[in-house]
């Protein structure tokens, strides 16, 4: 994947915001949604069920229950995959239209496929911006595919700022280890009903940290960037659900997964006629 | 009617309350007054307490208008970590338990203070407050273990701020027995008169605020009014107001009030205040 990548320029991941980024829906076949989405060398996977059968106990009367639970790659869920868990709840409710599906549940799964930041001493260990931004593009990916209604979709980039103060839009895992302050920026990007071609863009989500200290203008450049890099990965998903199943992680290598599929369903209808 | 005595009328406004949560902070706002009778960006009287609990190596008191919060470290020797034999562990932990709120049911942690201690932790090395290799007595050998436990015992709202000031107020109060390694024996004794306070470097601060109705930006959101916000701003500083973190979480809807930079010049002024009682500790 890294070799995939660096072939796409690794080095200047912001000339169009797309080297490297794979949007692959999964299809996994027990539940009602599922994407994976990867930029770089950072990969995760979303699976969303609903609506179903809530609980009981957490049964709303005016809207249906969503609940996120992020599943780390190594070991059980600690405090950090709640912690992240809550953030992408609280950052994709403004999005869903709960109320549509009153008394039901809406289940999202986060399964980041990429390692946490590892021995960098500068680095809060449990967070890590890009796996963060990856998840939250890999759960709106799922929610689409689920069909759950959405008022618009949530798009994340992280940025970093290198030691030598420069700002980089979806820094690598070895350019998050060496950088001075990082964080991650949501925005939930809907399409304006008058003209097709805008977009209306309203910030959810705005993480900015630094244990040398930061700026005030430099969290709103970050902010500004980020916000570019969100539109360019709205349109690589937009671009996903017009060609549902492709695989664009390799150079222009087209794998139609749908037609695939059909074909396979198709098959097992017959058997079970015979 | 018109007639009706005071204390009806209370039970009156109570009921409101309770059924209109959303109407009742309206109406206050409007008069440009809070519930509690603050201003939108007051914070809360705090008061600072240490040394209540004996039996700690270092204990606080905050209370943050009603919020009030307790905190104790606890040190132990344990083996440091084979790939951090130079490392001792900071382990920072709140509890929220049935007491401080009806919210919270016994039984394992909540989601809250699940996220609440992640959060917590990521201040405290952000911030860079205690260095874990100030707490190695021999490398590779022995280090000491800080647990920093927090206990709410009443919860009204912003129990975030309450409770990192409470653990940089109890990590303030620590007196750590001097501890020798003896080569011979393999063994550490630690000292029963010579006590040693830690070497903090930088003091995290945390400042919250929300906005309601994406009109009106509230600083120390009380228990009732903070499920009613859209959008929740946390600001960290160090001691002299230097930014470390911001985390600005939910959509606001008018572009033309900056949440972010008056949250910001308000948790600056907010610091300068707060450090003034933590280095009377």
């Amino acid at each position: 994947m890294v070799a995939d990548s660096s072939a796409h320029g690794i080095g200047h991941p912001n000339q169009d915001g797309r080297c490297g980024v794979t949007i692959k829906y999964e299809f996994l076949s027990r539940v009602d949604g599922s994407a994976r989405f990867g930029l770089d060398d950072v990969h995760v996977l979303a699976s969303v069920s609903g609506p179903i059968e809530v609980r009981l106990a957490a049964e709303n009367s005016t809207k249906a229950t969503f609940e996120v639970s992020v599943r780390p790659l190594t070991s059980i869920p600690g405090t950090d995959a709640k912690a992240l868990g809550a953030t992408i709840k609280s950052l994709l409710t403004p999005s869903l239209l709960l109320t549509r599906h009153p008394r039901t549940l809406i289940q999202l799964v986060v399964q980041p496929l990429s390692p946490s930041l590892v021995g960098s001493p500068k680095a809060i260990p449990s967070f890590h911006p890009g796996i963060a931004a990856a998840s939250i593009n890999a759960s709106s990916l799922a929610l689409m595919n689920a069909s759950v209604i959405m008022k618009g979709v949530v798009c994340a980039v992280a940025v970093a700022r290198t030691s030598s103060g420069e700002l980089i839009l979806n820094p690598t895992t070895d350019q998050l280890a060496s950088s001075t302050a990082s964080g991650c920026f949501a925005f939930i990007l809907a399409a304006a009903e008058s003209s097709s071609d805008r977009l209306h863009v309203s910030e959810v989500w705005s993480n900015w940290q630094s244990s040398l200290g930061f700026d005030v203008t430099e969290m709103f450049e970050a902010r500004e960037m980020a916000q570019q890099g969100a539109r360019n990965v709205w349109g690589l998903m937009k671009e996903s659900v017009g060609s549902v199943g492709v695989d664009r992680s390799g150079d222009g290598e087209v794998e139609v997964e749908v037609a695939d599929r059909l074909a396979e369903g198709g098959g097992d209808e017959d058997k079970m006629e015979i | 009617m018109a007639a009706s005595s005071t204390p009806s009328e209370a039970i009156r406004a109570a009921t409101f309350q309770r059924l209109h949560p959303k109407t009742y902070l309206e109406r206050f706002l409007e008069e440009n007054v809070r519930p509690d009778g603050r201003d939108f960006l007051e914070f809360r009287d705090c008061s600072i307490n240490v040394g209540s609990i004996s039996t700690a190596d270092g204990s606080s008191l905050v209370r943050l208008g009603d919020t009030t919060v307790v905190c104790g470290v606890k040190a132990e020797i344990a083996e440091p970590d084979l790939d951090a034999p130079e490392d001792g562990f900071l382990v920072p932990n709140l509890d929220l338990s049935p007491l401080c709120s009806p919210k919270y049911k016994p039984g394992p942690p909540s989601d809250d203070a699940q996220v609440i201690s992640s959060r917590l932790n990521e201040a405290l090395i952000l911030s860079d407050i205690l260095s874990t290799k100030s707490l190695c007595i021999q490398p590779g050998k022995f280090a000491w273990v800080l647990y920093v436990d927090a206990t709410c015992i009443n919860y009204n709202g912003n129990v975030f701020d309450a409770t990192l000031l409470a653990m940089v107020a109890a990590l303030k109060n620590v007196r750590l027995p001097k501890a020798t390694y003896h080569e011979e024996t393999n063994h550490v004794t630690c000292s029963r008169k010579i006590r040693e306070p830690l070497s903090l470097s930088e003091v995290p601060i945390s400042s919250s605020f929300g906005v309601f109705d994406s009109l009106h930006l509230l600083a120390d959101p009380t228990a009732f009014e903070e499920p009613l916000l859209e959008t929740t701003v946390t600001v960290i500083t160090d001691s002299k107001g230097r930014l470390l973190s911001t985390n600005q979480l939910g959509q606001y809807l008018s572009p033309q009030l900056d949440v972010l930079s008056k949250c910001i010049t308000n948790a600056q002024s907010r610091t300068t205040e707060i450090m003034q009682q933590v280095l009377a500790i």
